[in-house]
């Protein structure tokens, strides 16, 4: 599918782990009957050949800028390569090794991993189709297009017992540094209240790079793009090039601008951080000019706020005054009264996180779980939808609605084009 | 494009320009103080003045297409009158929506277009005019995800236009069906089950699910199991679904017929997590 410009980021790797048995992997969820698939010998090659049950069966669906990076992510695993899709392939698709369709990849049995570097419209469809099929998802950031897409990741991932992992690794980094140790504990003691912490996360997030055209006349799909399975579940619009290769970005179909691009990224060691991976803000405000239907535009500042008072604030510094409302505050466990801070260092330190590798042999949680990443990428789509709406809306972290404003929830699950559905 | 009123002209040509050619586009809209004024504006006129505004829309492929902003300013008026407490205006904007979205002198996706912005402000009033339109080839996806975001009223229209739908709107239906479940629809889902479409197979087992009809679970079980490939993956999910509406609704029967089939049938190696879920499953149901 159409690419994804690389990202750099420090500590995107995920570490230590080594190839994983293949027979252990299929008898994953508990206890399971154990497998014994036989992977073809000409896949192994010849050289350092690996017997089939050691081998893990790997597929990568959405083969642009960031696939291959995606791919390798995997790399702990050891994954021979069986599979390549991308809907630019019609011209070259054997459905053997390469296909157009991600639906004929999942069919595979013999397929155990998947890596996902589509554009993000497809992200959440293809991951909970992926665990339905009992294999495990790597999925690029960022995780979904919309905030009822998070929710059905994250259940098809319980349901199904599978492991999924975000591409971004930001958290793993937090979660190695003392201080932060520290602060995720104070945070989730649940002692400090009201929180008076005040996060200001100032640029990086790509908002001018990542704007749609506004006037985009339709043009000839390529003969080698299948434009209806691109547009999938999104309205179908005409084609136009700038709505593909990386530039979709620009465009709520597809994306969310750079926010979404970007927030999976900056965001993901801030849930870690400040305990919020299983909660969502309450208030969100937003300071950006009346949105565009399609177009993702420019914006200023997003105010979000949790019920505990902690406040997170995204300040583009791309358009309109700079965000003065509040100025940036730790949190410490100074805050605390003595005998309330030694209870906090009292607290187990948190598990260590899992890299998707060590998930995936150990059948547990992988660091950027599903609802990890889901809570992540709400802070985007709360974000994204009080700058769509252009006033401030109140949220219900725990049934994910938003209150007192039935506009603004209908963009909290979007309805799908047929045949996709959550 | 060409407006019928100079005030709309004037209105539209208030709005900031984008996409300057040769450059990356940074589409920005007005100050939002600006626009509320505009909106304001154009609302005070009335539905003739919204009608004037629709009327003026063009696609981007048509030839007499100008630029954005007719639409933009549309989507800003839709914007404000979806804000709580502006219902009179609402309605009248949604009554006008839908009325023009009906109107066959108008282009299909400028019509398309109406549809995707009653998303955010149509209400139970225009459930039955959408109703009209989901017999349309061309509209009825659009028609029909936008009753699915109104949701009061709208499996009653979405059942009612089952039994005669055809084609691309037949699917679109049922998967729209899956989205706002009715008992009144279990009928015609049941018999889409037997389709010889695999899309609407798959589709008419995720709406019996969400719906929670227990009369499905054999015949949803007897499609999977016949069923290879991504057919296969995709009733299954929808016999679990199923399952654990089931489950939630007190019939624990049907959920544990569904599990212990599912566990006894999933034998192959590649589907053993299937089977230990199920398993699971069933240990909870005791």
């Amino acid at each position: 599918m159409p690419m994804k410009s690389a990202v750099g980021l420090s500590d995107r790797r995920v570490r230590g782990d080594h190839a994983y048995p293949r027979r252990r992997f299929l008898g994953a969820v508990g206890g399971a009957v154990v497998g014994f698939l036989i992977v073809p010998r000409h896949v192994l090659g010849g050289e350092g050949y690996t017997p089939p049950s050691e081998t893990v069966g790997g597929a990568l669906i959405g083969c642009g800028g960031r696939g291959e990076g995606t791919f390798q992510e995997m790399r702990d695993l050891k994954p021979v390569r069986l599979a390549s899709c991308d809907v630019r392939w019609l011209d070259r698709a054997d459905n053997r090794t390469t296909y157009t369709d991600f639906r004929r990849v999942l069919e595979r049995k013999d397929v155990d991993v998947v890596a996902i570097a589509t554009p993000p419209h497809w992200h959440a469809l293809i991951a909970i189709a992926a665990m339905e099929a009992g294999k495990d998802v790597l999925c690029e950031k960022p995780m979904t297009r919309f905030i009822a897409e998070g929710r059905a990741v994250a259940a098809a991932e319980k349901r199904y017992g599978r492991i999924f992992q975000i591409g971004t690794f930001g958290r793993f980094g937090a979660s190695r540094n003392p201080s932060h140790v520290l602060t995720r504990k104070l945070m989730r003691s649940g002692l400090l209240k009201p929180c008076p912490g005040v996060v200001i996360h100032r640029g990086g997030l790509k908002v001018k790079e990542w704007s749609g055209l506004v006037n985009a006349k339709p043009q000839p799909v390529p003969r080698q793009l299948d434009w209806d399975l691109y547009v999938g579940p999104s309205p179908m619009k005409p084609y136009h090039p700038h709505r593909v290769g990386g530039t979709h970005r620009g465009y709520w179909d597809y994306e969310g601008g750079g926010l979404a691009d970007m927030g999976q990224h900056a965001l993901d060691p801030f849930t870690w951080i400040y305990g919020k991976d299983d909660t969502a803000p309450v208030e969100i405000e937003a300071h950006a000019p009346p949105a565009h239907h399609e177009v993702c535009g420019m914006w200023g500042w997003v105010e979000l706020k949790y019920a505990d008072g902690l406040t997170l604030v995204l300040d583009s510094g791309e358009w309109g005054e700079s965000y003065e409302r509040k100025k940036p505050r730790g949190v410490s466990i100074e805050d605390l009264p003595t005998e309330a801070r030694a209870q906090v260092r009292a607290l187990p330190d948190p598990e260590p996180l899992r890299s998707f590798a060590e998930a995936v042999r150990t059948r547990k949680p992988a660091g950027g779980n599903a609802e990890a990443a889901h809570r992540t990428a709400c802070l985007m789509h709360l974000a994204n939808l009080a700058i769509r709406v252009g006033r401030k809306i109140r949220f219900d972290p725990v049934r994910e609605v938003v209150i007192g404003d039935e506009a603004a929830h209908r963009w909290v699950d979007q309805p799908m084009r047929a045949p996709w559905h959550l | 494009m060409a407006t019928s009123s100079p005030d709309l002209v004037a209105l539209i040509q208030q709005l900031p320009d984008a996409d300057t050619p040769g450059q990356a586009s940074k589409f920005t809209g007005p100050a939002p103080a600006d626009a509320e004024r505009l909106c304001r504006a154009l609302l005070e006129g009335g539905a003739e003045s919204v009608r004037g505004l629709i009327r003026s829309l063009r696609e981007p492929g048509h030839p007499e297409f100008r630029d954005f902003r007719a639409e933009y300013l549309l989507h800003c008026a839709v914007l404000q009158v979806g804000q709580p407490g502006r219902q009179a205006q609402r309605a009248l904007l949604a009554e006008t929506l839908v009325a023009e979205a009906a109107n066959a002198g108008l282009s299909k996706p400028v019509r398309r277009l109406l549809l995707r912005e009653l998303h955010m402000v149509g209400d139970e009033r225009v459930v039955p005019a959408l109703g009209a339109l989901l017999a349309d080839e061309d509209l009825c996806q659009d028609a029909a995800s936008t009753l699915v975001a109104i949701r009061t009223g709208a499996a009653e229209e979405l059942t009612a236009a089952l039994g005669r739908a055809r084609g691309k709107c037949r699917l679109v239906l049922i998967e729209s069906l899956g989205a706002v479940p009715s008992t009144e629809s279990a009928g015609a889902l049941s018999g889409a089950l037997g389709d010889g479409d695999p899309d609407i197979r798959m589709a008419a087992a995720w709406a019996l699910a969400r719906l929670g009809d227990a009369s499905a679970a054999e015949p949803m079980l007897r499609v999977a199991g016949g069923a290879s490939g991504y057919e296969r993956i995709k009733v299954t999910q929808a016999c679990l679904l199923l399952a654990e509406h089931s489950v939630a609704a007190g019939r624990k029967p049907v959920a544990a017929r569904i599990y212990q089939h599912l566990h006894d049938t999933r034998t192959d190696a590649t589907e053993g997590y299937v089977r230990e879920l199920a398993a699971q499953a069933l240990a909870t149901l005791k």
